[in-house]
């Protein structure tokens, strides 16, 4: 039945959009001024080689094990109506090339980019934006979250003309939350689902999880996916003649002409294959690999340069989640012992030689306001960690030093964690725990399965950390509505009555100091409540490349996460005379000065 | 016990082959000395003196610092423990610790430099660290015996179903025979690693879940060479006889055809172990194994392998793989040569 009124709200809708007339009074909006961020320099064409640890488990951007690494290539850096400025933070044009404010603070005007196409060659019009909501609101899709934020946040998408569009949301909000709302939006290509079975009337594919488990739609991005050999490599290509460059914004970005990602699934042997010169550019994030391996022979003979750019992101939640649903975490005084018996600073220390940061809250940090004042994430107090877990009822200590209670229960936990490159990390907390009398195992569950186990809620303790908006996020880590439930974001099934309450409230706020203000109680809560021990983060990127691919002087920009990723900034190119020079220097055995290239604009 | 005088002749045609007795008896010493590793390589005290007390840590439960004057309530650091009381004047108090006062799970960090760090007698790391800081020579020996251990286990277990089965179907023949044949055969076809790699994303691979895993999935040699074997043997006249005096079916199998297919068996044993060895190690390599950190050989080899530039872990590891597998290759060969009932064909 409510399936039915929306849909028969939306036709309702379409029909009225010829008659709705655009407002006249409107103050248009299109920050065209901005600094630019790529270099003139830039040169098209060549091939970025880059690898993936393991073939993605869907093409699909929506529905089941779809949030993974890889999206972020097809959806997360594809184009939205607007964007963030990476370094001023402003708001310029994307797919809208202009925008207006309504005045009832919920509905956001949009101008389209008539240019606009998708990677097939259909324009980009209103009705792609349209579909926005069909398809996310469709139960089709399996996934939850989308059903809700659609439905709940948004309430129309208004259509004036083909290149004219209006997004209103449910509740009134400031005009920055606001276009993090509306103009975040990135159109769904209609067109693409044309002749699908239907028959639950929703506008979307019945068995669209299956149907397009592999079938990549298409997209507005530079670079569109041209090839794919299932679990080998997945080769992505630049559209030819993209619409984004009529963007001032875009230009001299997205250079090279292919993109291959072939699956390595082992880091040592993708290294291998960089040296050699079979991969282009190379993460070195790890201390290790920065401090000790990035000194071969094409390092010492200036044929590999190497990298290290300050970034500052907004850090999402992190850590080492509770999974309250597990016997003995839903303990409080249980799981306060943990988070003072996990040693992270011990292990940044240690392990990763103090390259890495504390997060000072598990939330995450960066986002101003919104979060709590000076936070300081628990020390590591084995003493007190050992006094709370005595407290409830472990006060013996075991023939193997692991603490039990009267009923012979060992204090030991999982912890669940992605790669074995993270295992000296784990082993690190499990000896320190092991002074508090807490024993934590070792659950290495490889790869993309490993963050699938976490949605299904199977872990006990998941070591993960998860990305953040600019504002953050709160309703899919801890409302009730995600608790215990598989596919979501609740790792740790905590909620409370009061918590989902806030967390309401703070998505309907529409006064901004207000808004921030719950945004710190919800972080207190979550403090109080010791669901997550704060983890690590990491404030820069670092890469190998090989010295023909090219980049501006000021590489990183306030945003860039990772450097040489060829959807992201992507202000880098390769240089083919310099390849080709560089590729003749090493048949003759010519070397090079070895370079390191440090960018400290953003380090702070 | 008195032996057969044809098993006392294999037995000393065993002894002449020296290589594979020298290995034989190299293998066992080391076995039967990893079983009590912990008196040699331990973080814990072998004997402790205090205020006119001993204790002996390794053999009772945990001592916890408050135990011996300390301020902590953690397990005692013995290490520090023994300087502290060598630093005390006109006390009674000693510690005697292990010859590597080193366990295989904990991490030195000792502040100076990041691990791996090389060998180093003054640290009493033999072998060097791993590139977490724990000593190499302890991993390898405990290691050494979650091998070994996981290789009988998985060989007995797996003989003993193999072995059932195979003697039954060359014994019953007929249908029986037949329908276990074509299971064996559908049976052996299931990629094992794929199902290792399915169980262990749902499940904590526990060393016992191991051993199963590995016994269900081979079980199945065994058995083609025994069906052979119990075939030719229940046709012969002895048996015959037997069945002619009246012997019971269980009679005849296990006090007739069983021992004569001993030599299958013997021969086949250490070449089982070896390819046991070989299979945990290189599952753990891919981190498809036991837990972490379980201390492993494939986890040594997969870090040795990442970290080439600390030569020290790659080369114990490797050193360590190959001696076991040779020496019990020696083994298996001498036993062969041993059982042969043609003298002269002998592997040299």
């Amino acid at each position: 039945m409510k399936r039915i009124t929306i849909i028969s709200l939306l036709s309702l809708f379409t029909f009225n959009a010829a008659s709705e007339q655009l407002p006249a009074d409107l103050d248009w909006i299109s920050n065209q001024n901005e600094p630019l961020f790529a270099s003139e320099q830039a040169k098209q064409g060549g091939t970025l080689r880059s690898y993936i640890l393991s073939f993605p488990q869907t093409l699909r951007t929506v529905g089941p094990d779809s949030n993974g690494a890889f999206r972020s290539y097809m959806l997360d850096n594809a184009p939205a109506l607007v964007s963030r400025h990476p370094n001023t933070l402003k708001w310029i044009p994307g797919l809208a090339t202009s925008w207006a404010y309504g005045k009832d603070d919920k509905t956001v005007y949009f101008k389209l980019n008539p240019a606009a196409k998708w990677s097939d060659g259909e324009k980009v019009t209103a009705d792609d934006y349209l579909f926005i909501l069909t398809y996310y609101r469709s139960k089709d899709i399996v996934a939850p979250w989308y059903n809700e934020y659609y439905t709940t946040e948004l309430d129309t998408i208004v259509k004036y003309d083909d290149y004219t569009i209006a997004v209103k949301t449910v509740s009134k909000k400031d005009r920055d939350n606001l276009m993090i709302d509306t103009g975040s939006l990135q159109p769904r290509p209609k067109h693409f689902f044309k002749s699908i079975t239907d028959k639950n009337k929703d506008g979307m594919s019945d068995n669209f999880v299956r149907k397009y488990n592999f079938k990549a739609e298409p997209t507005t991005a530079a670079y569109y996916i041209d090839k794919i050999k299932k679990g080998k490599s997945i080769t992505f290509k630049h559209v030819d003649d993209w619409w984004g460059y009529s963007n001032r914004y875009n230009k001299n970005r997205y250079n090279v002409e292919k993109i291959s990602f072939t699956v390595i699934r082992d880091n040592d042997i993708a290294r291998k294959h960089f040296e050699k010169g079979l991969l282009d550019t190379f993460g070195l994030i790890l201390p290790d690999l920065w401090h000790n391996k990035a000194d071969t022979e094409p390092y010492q003979k200036g044929y590999i340069h190497k990298f290290w750019g300050y970034n500052q992101l907004e850090e999402g939640a992190g850590g080492l989640w509770m999974n309250v649903a597990k016997p003995l975490l839903s303990d409080l005084i249980i799981r306060e012992g943990i988070v003072s018996a996990t040693d992270y600073d011990g292990m940044i220390k240690n392990v990763l030689r103090g390259d890495y940061s504390r997060k000072p809250h598990a939330m995450g940090t960066g986002h101003g306001d919104y979060d709590v004042k000076k936070p300081k994430p628990a020390a590591f107090e084995p003493e007190k960690a050992a006094k709370l877990f005595a407290k409830a009822g472990f006060d013996q200590i075991g023939p193997d030093g692991i603490r039990q209670n009267s009923e012979g229960k060992r204090l030991s936990f999982s912890v669940t964690y992605g790669y074995q490159t993270w295992t000296p990390r784990i082993a690190y907390l499990k000896e320190q725990a092991k002074k508090a009398g807490l024993e934590f195992t070792m659950n290495l569950v490889d790869g993309s399965s490993s963050f699938k186990y976490m949605l299904e809620k199977k872990h006990e303790l998941a070591f993960l950390n998860m990305g953040s908006g600019s504002i953050p996020a709160y309703w899919e880590y801890f409302h009730s509505d995600n608790a215990n439930k598989a596919q979501t974001n609740n790792f740790t099934n905590f909620s409370s009555p009061e918590l989902d309450a806030k967390i309401m409230a703070y998505k309907t706020e529409f006064d901004l100091a207000k808004k921030q203000q719950i945004s710190r109680d919800i972080q207190a809560m979550v403090t109080a409540a010791h669901v997550i021990a704060p983890g690590y983060m990491v404030p820069y990127d670092r890469q190998g490349y090989w010295r023909w691919v090219k980049f501006p002087k000021n590489a990183m920009t306030r945003k860039t996460y990772i450097m040489f990723d060829p959807t992201e900034i992507s202000n880098f190119w390769i240089d083919l005379d310099e390849k080709k020079a560089t590729l003749a220097a090493m048949k003759d055995g010519k070397a090079f000065e070895p370079v390191t290239f440090i960018d400290r604009n953003f380090k702070l | 016990m008195t032996l057969n005088p044809l098993t006392v002749k294999k037995i000393n045609r065993f002894k002449e082959i020296k290589r594979g007795y020298w290995s034989f008896l190299l293998l066992v010493t080391l076995l039967l000395l990893s079983l009590v590793a912990e008196l040699f390589i331990n973080s814990k005290a072998l004997m402790v003196g205090y205020q006119g007390n001993t204790y002996f840590p390794i053999f009772s439960d945990v001592y916890i610092g408050k135990d011996f004057g300390l301020n902590y309530s953690a397990e005692v650091n013995y290490r520090d423990l023994k300087k502290q009381f060598e630093a005390e004047e006109n006390s009674d108090n000693y510690v005697v610790m292990p010859l590597v006062p080193w366990n295989a799970y904990e991490q030195d960090f000792n502040g100076a430099s990041y691990p791996p760090l090389a060998p180093d007698s003054a640290t009493q790391h033999y072998l060097g660290t791993d590139i977490i800081g724990r000593d190499v020579l302890a991993r390898l020996v405990y290691g050494f015996r979650t091998a070994m251990g996981f290789a009988l286990m998985t060989m007995v277990l797996s003989y003993i179903i193999g072995i059932s089965m195979g003697c039954a179907m060359g014994f019953f023949g007929g249908k029986f025979d037949l329908l276990s044949q074509r299971f064996i055969e559908i049976w052996s076809m299931v990629p094992f690693l794929y199902v290792i790699m399915i169980l262990v994303s749902v499940v904590q691979p526990t060393f016992g879940l191991f051993v199963m895993i590995n016994v269900v999935f081979s079980w199945m040699g065994i058995t083609w060479y025994m069906r052979t074997m119990t075939y030719k043997e229940a046709a012969r006249e002895y048996v015959q006889s037997a069945k002619a005096l009246g012997a019971s079916t269980p009679r005849i199998i296990f006090k007739h055809i069983l021992p004569n297919t001993m030599v299958m068996i013997v021969t086949l044993a250490p070449f089982t172990i070896a390819s046991n060895i070989t299979a945990l190690t290189a599952l753990d390599f891919l981190g498809l194994g036991l837990m972490p950190p379980t201390p492993s050989w494939g986890e040594l080899l997969q870090q040795g392998k990442s970290n080439l530039d600390a030569p020290w872990i790659v080369m114990s590891v490797v050193t360590s793989i190959v001696s076991v597998l040779v020496m019990v290759t020696f083994i298996g060969e001498a036993v062969r040569a041993a059982f042969d009932p043609k003298k002269y064909t002998r592997y040299t």
